[in-house]
Parts: C-alpha cells; structure tokens; sequence
C-alpha cells in the first residue's frame, strides 16, 4: 500500500509517501523524523481534533464553542457532530467542564471552552 | 475631567495581555475600554483549535486562549468598561468615550492603541456584478455561526485562501454547507500547510491558485459567480471563465489594521503596514501612545500579538522613569522584504525585536543588517513564505553597534 501524506508538522509541507508491505510501515519525502511519525498516523488512522459549538440558553450568546479533550478518528467526526446537534446547555457553564462523555466511543471526550456566564449575572 | 494613568482601548488579546502585563509591574490606575459587550476580542469567535503554541505550548481554541486572559484580567481586578465606544482620542491624550453611562471625556498620561482590524470588503476590492445580497466577509460569517448559530448559506464559494478563508471552509462544511471552493488570486496559498490539508483536503474542496471572482451574478440573493485565471499581472483571462451556481460569496481578503482612532490622535500611519511608525518601544509618532496587536500589524498568531503587549507594557514602564525623547535610528527595508517593523529604534532599547514579512515565497535568503555600509549581521533563512510573520532578535551587542541608519536586507543570494 502507498499513500501519499502532506506532513503539517511545520510549516515546511514535506511530501511523505508511506509505503506498508507486511505490516511494517516506511516513508520518503520527509525532511525529518516527525513527518516519519505523522505520516504513518496519517496513513494509518487519521486523527483530528473536534471543535464545534452547541446550543445554550441564557448565556450572551446563543451558542457555546465546544472542543474535543484530544483527537478523534476523522471517521467519526460527522457522527460526533450529530450528537452535539442534541445537546442544550444552560448558562452558567465553566471552560473545560465536560458535556459529552466518551463521545461515539471514540475515548474521547467533549468540553465547553469558553466560561458563560448567566446573562442576567452580567 | 477624569484622568487615567494609562488608558487602554480594546479588549481583546493585546488589551488583555498589554493591562494584565502592566498591573503585575505595578501600575495601579489603568482602564481599559471594549466596544463590544465582553472581553477577549476577535478570539472569541475563533472555535477551532491551535492558538497558543508559541506562548503556552498548547493548542487552545480561541475562547479558551481569551478565558486565560480574562480570568487572569479578572483576578487582578483591573477597571474595564464593555459596551464603550471610544469616539476620539487627541494629541494631548484626551479620550472621549460613549459608554451606558454616558458621554465623557478622560485626560490619560498614557494611551494604548489596541483596536484590532477589520476586514477587507467588496468594495475594498471591487468585484463586478450585481448587488445582491449573500455576499460576506468570511469573519462576520465565523461570527454569525459560532456566536449567534445562524448559517450564512448553503453552497458557498471562497474568494481568498488566507487561514480565516480555510477556516471558515472547513466550518462551513462540518455545518453541512456545500464549499464549491476557494479561489486564491496569487500562485501560492497564504494560508498554513495544516489548514490547507485539514480544512481544505479533508473535504475534498478545490483551491484554485491564480483565480478570481470577476462577476457575481444574482437577482436578491447570489445566484452564481464567474471565476477566471489570472496571468502573472493578476489580470483576469476571460476566455478560462467558468461558472459556478452558489447562493453565497465569502471574502478572506485580507485585514486592515483599524486606525480611525490613531489618525485623530495625530499618530503617523506607515503606508505599507497600514498601521502606525513606531520605534522599538512601540511608541508612536505621538509621544505617550503606543500600539500593539493588528492595530499595528496583521498577526498570523496571537501569540505574537500577546507578547507585543506584554512589550508595550515594559516600555510604559521605562517611558514613566524617563520620558525625554531621543534621537531614534531609522530603520529601512531592503530586497524581497515587504516591510520591517519596528520603523525606528529607541535608544533606550537594550533588545530589539524586528518583524518582518517577506514579498514572495522563498526556499532560501539571506538576512543582513547593515549600518553604514557595514554588514553587521548576515543570517542565512530558509523556507519564507508572505503569510508567515518572521522575527529576529538584535541584542545589546549588535545594537552597541548601531550609530545611524539601519538597513535590512532579504537577498536570495
């Protein structure tokens, strides 16, 4: 199997080719060894970092920005997003208080990441 | 009148740091003044991740970079209005502001310019066609969907792929928009390898290098968009048009320091940053105003942004113990550089931090500094990309050297 990886390490963009035979996987391209480790994660099982926002009544907003506690596999991520679609948070909410646990068993789990305060507290 | 020691205006990430870096030196009377109805500024809207690399070695989204700042703020009590528009700021520091509780002037010793910017619009740029609604900067679309929830269309097209544009594209789709795609003018990509592939590839959404908008086309609403090729002029071929329906247009074109305030102040403007000359203390033209953050330059990172207030705030220190002006060195750009800032340096300085942007991609350059035809410095660089603020520290040692004009040269050989 070959996959070819834009490394997004540094600012660089190294072209990585990960090359797999028997289970054990090699790369080109890369300028250094962290384009090693990120494109055989890459071609292995790409992971993102989820970030969206979800309903809350009462705050000065109408949305709260979410984030998720570490990455989560790019395939789960529309589902992950439909699950927040259900979640309505009423103000006041802390930064990193967590409002989904282990979302979609994927291990991980989701936070609010801004403190909002109750407007009526304002 | 009232007066301030030191008035901050903007709160977002250089208001932020520039107050808290100057309470915890020891400056008791600050206020600062935020237009909109909380702290944390343009951040708060920004929900994805990767802010504060450089500063805390994490990647925060944006409104938890903000909440470090305001919580720290807040903890040491520092006086703010919100909902305050500061209407005008003279030569003598006199700020006249329009908050709930009315219209008022205070005297200030010192003034701290931190507005931020604004974005470039239509008009800015000048795309031909109708004036129909549907058309956004690609900001005030980030704000309409993450703060307030509502989704500026369904099938979207992107003029500009800056980092807000690749952004919002990724945004967009995860909020079940259709990006037909983005549209960049120059050869190159301004935006960051990591958000062209995550933004961009993830979603299989196609960038086209050297295009642009030449016509949009809508009766009410946006109905399609005409995109052509540009040649090495950036002048449009008509004869590559191409049409794409799409009810809406985002504009990430760019961002323009806000200096309305500034110029009533008095404050010279430099033509290229389009924010204000200042020395290596950050103070302007106008003596006891400084500026930090996109009111001075456009930051790539807030990180960059933070540390400029953290800088103003040592340099309001030094300006209270001695505040006789001296003779600054003028500094010059040179070769493929777009411009170097600080403008000048103060004397007073005993480290200098030069910011600079380059004019075109390049794998490999050569960095001097030159001081009557002297090639103080020659610093070989690698991999310089226009979207991609770079910096380079002058210490004592050099600057011991530094008696007249200062040049600053990129060469690629």
């Amino acid at each position: 199997m070959n996959k070819q990886v834009i490394c997004i390490v540094c600012p660089k963009g190294c072209k990585v080719l990960v090359n797999e035979e028997n289970g054990v996987y090699t790369t080109t391209g890369n300028a250094c060894n962290r384009g090693n480790i990120y494109g055989i994660q890459e071609a292995i099982e790409p992971k993102r970092m989820l970030t969206s926002t979800v309903k809350i009544n009462g705050a000065l907003h109408q949305r709260c920005p979410v984030v998720s506690s570490g990455p989560i596999k790019k395939e789960l991520i529309m589902e992950a997003l439909k699950v927040l679609e259900t979640v309505s948070l009423s103000a006041p909410v802390t930064i990193e208080q967590i409002i989904c646990h282990n979302i979609c068993d994927s291990g991980v789990d989701i936070l609010v990441s801004h403190t909002m305060g109750k407007t009526n507290d304002l | 009148m009232k007066q301030n020691k030191v008035i901050i205006i903007g709160g977002g990430s250089a208001g932020l740091a520039c107050a808290i870096a100057l309470r915890e030196k020891g400056i008791q009377d600050i206020l600062l003044l935020e237009k909109e109805n909380e702290l944390g500024g343009i951040l708060n809207q920004c929900i994805h991740n990767g802010f504060g690399l450089h500063m805390y070695k994490k990647e925060y989204t944006g409104p938890m970079y903000a909440q470090h700042h305001i919580d720290r703020f807040m903890e040491l009590q520092i006086p703010y209005i919100i909902d305050a528009t500061v209407l005008d700021i003279s030569e003598d520091k006199i700020v006249t502001v329009s908050e709930p509780n009315g219209i008022y002037s205070i005297q200030a010793e010192v003034i701290v310019l931190a507005m931020g910017a604004r974005e470039r619009t239509r008009g800015n740029i000048q795309i031909p066609g109708d004036r129909c609604v549907g058309v956004w900067t690609a900001g005030n679309a980030q704000k309409y969907l993450n703060m307030d929830g509502y989704l500026v269309g369904k099938r979207i097209f992107i003029l500009g792929s800056g980092d807000i544009g690749l952004i919002m594209a990724r945004r967009l789709s995860l909020a079940k928009a259709k990006v037909v795609g983005v549209a960049e003018i120059m050869p190159y990509s301004n935006g960051l390898t990591r958000n062209i592939v995550q933004c961009l590839h993830d979603f299989d959404i196609p960038l086209y290098l050297s295009h642009t908008i030449t016509q949009i086309k809508g009766d009410g609403r946006v109905e399609g968009i005409t995109l052509c090729q540009v040649d090495e002029n950036r002048q449009p071929l008509f004869e590559t048009a191409k049409n794409f329906e799409v009810d809406t247009v985002l504009l990430s074109v760019g961002l323009i320091p806000d200096n309305v305030l500034s110029e009533k102040a008095k404050v010279s403007l430099d033509l290229k940053t389009k924010g204000p000359i200042v020395d290596s203390e950050l103070m302007t033209s106008t003596p006891g105003i400084f500026a930090c953050g996109n009111v001075l330059h456009i930051h790539d990172l807030v990180d960059h942004v933070s540390m400029e207030g953290i800088l103003v705030a040592s340099s309001i220190i030094k300006y209270f113990e001695d505040n006789d002006s001296l003779d600054l060195i003028p500094v010059k750009s040179k070769g493929f550089l777009n411009y170097v800032l600080p403008q000048s340096i103060n004397p007073k300085s005993d480290t200098v931090l030069l910011k600079y942007r380059v004019s075109k991609p390049m794998t490999k350059g050569i960095l001097r500094i030159i001081c009557n035809d002297q090639v103080l410095l020659k610093i070989p660089k690698v991999d310089l990309h226009p979207s991609e603020m770079q910096s380079f520290n002058l210490t004592k040692v050099i600057l011991d050297k530094i008696n007249s004009n200062v040049i600053v040269e990129l060469s690629d050989e």
